[in-house]
């Protein structure tokens, strides 16, 4: 399809928006698979990373001179999970304080399949997220820092103890595999 | 090597995360979302521009006009409500028949309020002279101008007022508290002689072969306000210039 442009404007525009898009279909599939580890919920981590991408559009002139435009996106959907977070924390209080008992986290302990999502699930938010930026968006440990805006050494020490969790029940399902 | 780095965890983690998202799909409702909010953006300008611009008008209105809640005198009605003209004063207004006589002839001096409102008329463009009306009294030989026209124009809040009288009417300009006469209009049978025609006070006389009138214009409290005397002529000398 041909275009006319005829003003800067229209030459930005069309820039802004390839360059944007570009970025939407190269680096959404990956965010949102890795929130979604972080966060347990994959519309909500979506909805994150949506979010982030509709900033990176409206500040597309100022975000565009960044060094790691990605990384601004993925903090700014961090954050909003953070938020998410932090919203349904207190609204989980509130209920938990209107129903008078304490609120108790069904784990599943049989399952290998169910065992993962359940011990990742306790794992601190900050190692979840280092977590799942490491292995599944497969940054690399300066980046998930940079990401976190935490040291190279915190992240290094989320990934150790999280693995290290984590690492058991991965062991186990191996075990199951090779009886069968 | 990482020592971070294992690949059964990865693997794991990565089935744990589900399938990639429906790209286009996704991108569809970015786009969407895209236009809500460069609208919602849009609407937010627009409605901040209104408001700035509105504020400004404001703030430019307080700031041209401080304290203007003065009223404009001049049209006030409440001039109109003295009627107070006794017949023989009606007599004198069908002053045109030479022969009437009021019936009460004694020094009475009628003062009134103009008869009708003052009515905002525009300048005369041209000098105005007050001709002898038909039947003239004694200074027939020569009109003398009585009413030199304003040569200056209506300033800006200047306001032009017309007082007519059984004798004749005289048109007023007031700027400001200065009042200038503009226009004198005898009525038939009457002459004008112009007493003041500017200042503080504006004062014109009216007379015909048995009756004086004076209207004099002043402004009191801000409020242009007329006086007319009528008296007879042969009483003049008695009470000369009462207003």
């Amino acid at each position: 399809m041909a275009y006319t442009l005829t003003t800067m404007s229209d030459y930005e525009e069309v820039e802004v928006v390839a360059t944007v898009d570009s970025l939407f279909r190269a680096h959404y599939g990956r965010l949102v698979r890795a929130l979604t580890l972080a966060c347990g919920d994959r519309e909500v981590a979506a909805d994150a990373v949506q979010e982030a991408f509709v900033k990176a559009h409206l500040h597309w002139r100022r975000v565009q001179h960044y060094d790691d435009p990605v990384g601004w996106i993925r903090r700014v959907a961090i954050n909003r999970l953070h938020d998410d977070h932090r919203r349904q924390s207190r609204k989980g209080k509130a209920l938990q304080r209107l129903a008078g008992e304490p609120q108790v986290i069904e784990v599943d302990q049989h399952g290998v399949d169910s065992d993962l999502p359940a011990l990742l699930a306790q794992l601190p938010k900050q190692q979840r997220i280092a977590m799942a930026l490491f292995y599944v968006d497969e940054l690399s440990i300066a980046e998930v820092a940079s990401a976190l805006d935490v040291s190279q050494g915190a992240v290094k020490s989320y990934l150790h103890q999280g693995r290290s969790r984590l690492r058991s029940v991965v062991d186990r399902e191996e075990e199951v595999h090779s009886d069968e | 090597m990482s020592e971070f780095h294992d690949p059964d965890l990865r693997q794991e983690l990565a089935r744990l995360s589900g399938p990639y998202p429906d790209d286009n799909a996704a991108f569809a409702a970015w786009q969407r979302r895209v236009g809500q909010a460069r609208r919602r953006r849009a609407v937010a300008w627009t409605t901040g521009a209104a408001l700035s611009v509105l504020l400004g008008t404001v703030a430019v209105a307080a700031l041209n006009n401080p304290g203007r809640h003065t009223l404009v005198p001049g049209k006030s009605t409440d001039s109109s409500a003295d009627v107070s003209i006794s017949s023989t004063t009606m007599a004198k207004e069908s002053s045109t028949t030479e022969s009437t006589e009021p019936e009460t002839s004694d020094s009475t001096v009628v003062e009134t309020t103009p008869i009708t409102e003052p009515v905002e008329t525009s300048v005369p463009e041209t000098e105005v002279e007050a001709t002898v009306a038909a039947g003239g009294g004694s200074n027939s030989g020569s009109p003398k101008p009585h009413a030199p026209a304003t040569s200056a124009p209506p300033a800006v809040q200047a306001s032009t007022l017309t007082f007519p009288s059984a004798g004749g009417s005289i048109t007023v300009q007031r700027d400001g508290d200065k009042l200038t006469l503009v226009h004198v209009d005898p009525a038939p049978g009457f002459q004008s002689d112009t007493n003041k025609k500017s200042g503080n006070r504006v004062e014109v006389t009216f007379e015909s072969n048995d009756h004086r009138v004076t209207i004099t214009v002043r402004i009191v409290n801000g409020v242009v306000t007329p006086n007319v005397s009528e008296r007879p002529k042969d009483h003049q000398d008695s009470v000369p210039g009462s207003t």
